[in-house]
């Protein structure tokens, strides 16, 4: 036999993890330890940042939470819009209602977003709106003010002209005010939540886990403002306009009235929702392990390649095992049977997502009850 | 299954000595539509299915309460959506739209929307403040030739189909009645725009065919795939039952005589009137049906006499 | 609940199936093995397009959603090795549904049978069968395959595709549960839909024998 020396090829940790991560994989977990250097069932640790800096210094910005998880940081905001509810059956058939995630990775690069951030985004809409947390009623905008020129106090000082009337608190004047169809139009608040993403290694199941906690987060201490009207703009003044095509004239309001958020924090009441304690959404991967045989192993340290490997198949004991919180690239590509709970005190979940990408190594239902059971008991220690 | 379609010169010159004996493949008149076969929802309003050889599509058309554009307040808005999805045939792709594509989707779009054929007046529910807008979605499911036609065709039939709820006013608040509370009410169509696409084959050679003389080019109606491959040139005619042209469409392609159009126009009026016919019987079979099915007989107040 | 299947519909796709199941009717073509895009190639495998269309209006974040959770059940159903190098490119078009715009359980339900048949009919190698059923908690009771306007008031609701051998639903491959439940709950729920995807599957192979039956007719 012609034999031509055939150089192995070595590899530094880093570099087999990018090239070969499904090995490098392996080869962590048969010594015992995951590439994240966490154990098989350990969490990664969250900070929340207990600041409203945010609020404070950006009066658009109502509610906001910043949360790191090692080296990702998650920024969230949340700002307000204003819709008229143009449609009334559709308001009444929906009781419950949701907030609008735009999620942004960003990984230095521009453009449209990517699949992976509308789909965190989709999936957080639609899993707020799920869970029933919102109801519709607390987005409507009751009580709409009026603001209103004093015209006697116009001289003395400037700032102080306008003055807010709402109903519920000046009762005594609102009496005095004529309201005109323009007020009964029917309005409410959509929470827009920005969440910017500062990460790199990150799998998608855990950046949903971390935008969850942040928005859940956010809405504890959401307070929404109130809202007036200017009293000019409650005039209806119609005008009349030929239409285009027949010579039939119509009248259209001129008005467009804008709603105006009444800043003052003071004025501000707290979102009532129903938000049960302790919320918090874990992630899973299960995978299949081979343990070697510690004296087989002592044994064919000597030994060449191919009687090693032979060896090996005989010893194998494989194991599925469940590993918390997947990070990494090596874990993200070649963990493919994934599981997402979201838990709170009571006991109860508000969602399940399982998928059983890998043949091999299967979700049991056992595995299924071991995860959820982490999941409650990680709920009772550090969900928000 | 192969993204593009490449058919054999053999194939190309079976077509072509068909042609010229006066045969096409599926043994059709040249000026003759393939059958239709159609499906209306008798559920829902606004869903049709139609078919005609090979090629299938459905349309749904649904409504919404929006604000109207600032120039236009009296006038509710007409949306026609046709992205041909990868479904229909490989050669379309779903992200980003062909030249045919788009072709299509303009033609459809002007015999439907810019003719005025939906009044969009009546969609108006206050003025500069709330419209109805009427979407309309075709989803192309097999592509087997003459898109534009079909998809035409099928549009106005589900637009003719479709029945918005009804709406109540009472001091600027508007009520919008279930559609199991008040009976929907039908679009206001001011005239159905059928499209009629002629395609031309030249059997002889280019030079004969600018020259003139001898230009005996061929004019086939309703192609299917493999005529539509080959095809030299292609018109469309829109026309309506009034006997209005409302859009003719070359895009190049094989010249044909002046004469020749007008003729296809005549020739072409006796098949728009076969197709507005259709429309109207089926829609009228699909109402009586449903007046059966849903007893609506037991809600009539007058007597019969 | 009976699906309504029709095969081999479309002359244009490898594969398709139309079905209707309850209030919603789904149209699935399925085109491949077909030569990829270069970005979409992979060396030792397969890759899947999906594109999943609404059944009005054009698509958006919410089909890109239901685009990633079929994928991710389809690519660990369909065996990839096969076809390296090659793409299966899966259309799904949404023609009737019955569910409000927040809900997907039944638009995604349809959609997995749906491409099951689709996927038979494409002739593509499969490591098994797969059934699709949709479950929700009323108050307090277990309902299979809600109507919409039931799905909006329930409980909770859960979307659960069960691996089929030898006629047995022995994997659960695919659970998307959503709402407020109990562990009790939901374990209750994955012990009576077992036996709900075996009487499906049962169906569906008298629609494929019937079909097998029909596709080998010398016409």
């Amino acid at each position: 036999m012609s034999e031509a020396e055939l150089q192995q090829v070595k590899f530094p940790p880093e570099i087999l993890d990018r090239i070969a991560p499904d090995i490098s994989l392996k080869r962590h977990f048969a010594i015992g330890v995951r590439p994240n250097l966490r154990n098989f069932t350990e969490f990664k640790p969250i900070e929340i940042a207990n600041s409203s800096q945010l609020q404070e210094s950006n009066n658009n910005v109502i509610s906001s939470s910043i949360i790191k998880s090692g080296s990702t940081t998650i920024i969230n905001t949340i700002t307000l819009g204003i819709i008229e509810n143009i449609n009334p059956n559709e308001e009444k058939k929906k009781k419950f209602t949701t907030i609008y995630p735009n999620v942004e990775i960003l990984r230095g690069r521009s453009g449209a977003p990517t699949d992976e951030e509308m789909i965190l985004s989709q999936n957080l809409y639609e899993t707020i709106y799920k869970s029933k947390i919102i109801p519709s009623e607390s987005l409507k905008i009751n009580n709409l003010g009026i603001s209103i020129n004093n015209e006697e106090e116009e001289e003395k000082e400037k700032d102080a002209k306008q003055e807010i009337l709402y109903p519920d608190l000046n009762s005594n004047e609102w009496q005095y005010i004529n309201l005109s169809n323009q007020y009964n139009k029917s309005y409410s608040f959509i929470l827009l939540s920005s969440i910017k993403v500062y990460s790199k290694s990150q799998s998608t199941n855990s950046l949903f886990d971390l935008c969850y906690l942040s928005i859940i987060n956010c809405l504890k201490n959401l307070k929404l403002p109130r809202c007036y009207i200017n009293e000019s703009n409650l005039l209806s003044t119609k005008i009349s306009i030929r239409s285009r095509k027949s010579n039939v004239r119509g009248l259209i309001n001129t008005n467009n009235n804008k709603l105006n958020l009444n800043l003052d924090l003071n004025r501000t009441e707290k979102i009532k929702l129903n938000l049960t304690d302790g919320l918090i959404s874990s992630n899973y991967g299960v995978v299949d392990i081979i343990k070697k045989e510690k004296e087989s192993e002592s044994e064919n340290e000597n030994e060449n390649e191919n009687e090693n490997e032979k060896n090996n198949e005989k010893n194998k004991l494989i194991e599925t095992i469940l590993l918390c919180d997947l990070e990494g690239e090596a874990e993200e590509t070649s963990i493919l049977s994934r599981l997402t709970v979201i838990t709170n005190k009571k006991g109860t979940m508000n969602k399940i997502s399982l998928i059983n990408g890998d043949l091999n190594s299967e979700i049991t239902f056992d595995i299924l009850k071991k995860a959820i059971e982490i999941s409650q008991k990680r709920s009772l220690q550090q969900g928000v | 299954m192969s993204r593009n379609l490449e058919l054999s010169t053999n194939q190309k010159t079976y077509l072509h000595e068909g042609l010229k004996n006066g045969i096409r493949l599926s043994n059709r008149d040249f000026l003759k539509f393939r059958d239709i076969d159609i499906y209306l929802s008798t559920d829902e309003f606004g869903y049709v299915e139609v078919s005609i050889g090979n090629t299938k599509i459905s349309v749904r058309v649904s409504s919404q309460i929006i604000k109207p554009y600032e120039d236009r307040p009296f006038e509710g808005i007409l949306t026609i959506n046709s992205e041909i999805s990868s479904m229909s045939s490989l050669k379309f792709d779903t992200n980003s739209r062909s030249q045919e594509e788009v072709l299509i989707s303009r033609i459809i779009e002007k015999a439907i929307r810019r003719s005025n054929s939906l009044d969009l007046e009546n969609l108006c529910i206050v003025a500069g403040e709330k419209v109805w807008e009427i979407i309309v979605d075709l989803n192309f499911w097999n592509f087997d030739g003459n898109l534009i036609d079909i998809g035409c065709f099928a549009s106005m039939l589900a637009l003719s189909h479709f029945k918005k709820p009804d709406i109540s006013i009472l001091n600027d608040e508007i009520k919008i009645y279930d559609i199991n509370e008040r009976e929907p009410v039908n679009l206001s169509i001011l005239h159905i725009p059928i499209c009629l696409t002629f395609s031309f084959f030249n059997l002889n050679s280019k030079e004969m065919n600018i020259k003139g003389d001898e230009a005996n080019e061929i004019c086939l109606l309703d192609c299917d795939l493999i005529e539509e491959t080959y095809r030299d040139g292609f018109l469309v005619i829109t026309l309506n039952k009034n006997r209005e042209l409302i859009q003719l469409s070359k895009n190049g392609g094989l010249p044909i005589d002046a004469q020749q159009l007008l003729e296809l126009c005549m020739k072409g009026q006796s098949i728009v009137d076969e197709l507005t016919n259709l429309i109207k019987t089926k829609i009228k079979e699909n109402e009586e049906e449903r007046y059966k099915s849903n007893n609506l007989g037991l809600l009539e107040a007058t007597a019969d006499r | 609940m009976a699906f309504q299947v029709k095969t081999s519909i479309l002359s244009n796709s490898d594969g398709s199936a139309e079905l209707i199941i309850g209030g919603t009717k789904v149209l699935v073509s399925i085109s491949g093995p077909i030569e990829p895009k270069i970005r979409q190639e992979l060396p030792n495998q397969a890759s899947l397009d999906i594109i999943i269309r609404p059944y009005k209006g054009l698509s958006t974040t919410r089909e890109k959603l239901l685009e990633d959770k079929l994928r991710q059940l389809l690519q660990s159903i369909i065996i990839r090795y096969k076809y390296p190098r090659q793409l299966i490119q899966i259309v799904v078009q949404f023609l009737i549904i019955d569910e409000i715009e927040e809900f997907t359980c039944n638009e995604l339900n349809a959609a997995i049978n749906c491409c099951y048949f689709a996927l038979i009919d494409a002739d593509l190698a499969l490591y098994s069968s797969f059934v699709s059923v949709v479950a929700c908690i009323n108050s307090g009771n277990l309902l299979l395959n809600p109507p919409g306007d039931i799905l909006i008031n329930s409980d909770s609701h859960h979307v659960i595709c069960y691996n089929i051998e030898n006629q047995k639903a022995n994997k659960l491959l695919f659970l998307e549960s959503d709402g407020e439940f109990t562990e009790e709950t939901l374990f209750t729920i994955l012990a009576k839909t077992v036996s709900e995807a075996e009487t499906l599957h049962q169906e569906q192979r008298k629609i494929i024998q019937a079909k097998i039956e029909n596709d080998y007719i010398w016409k």
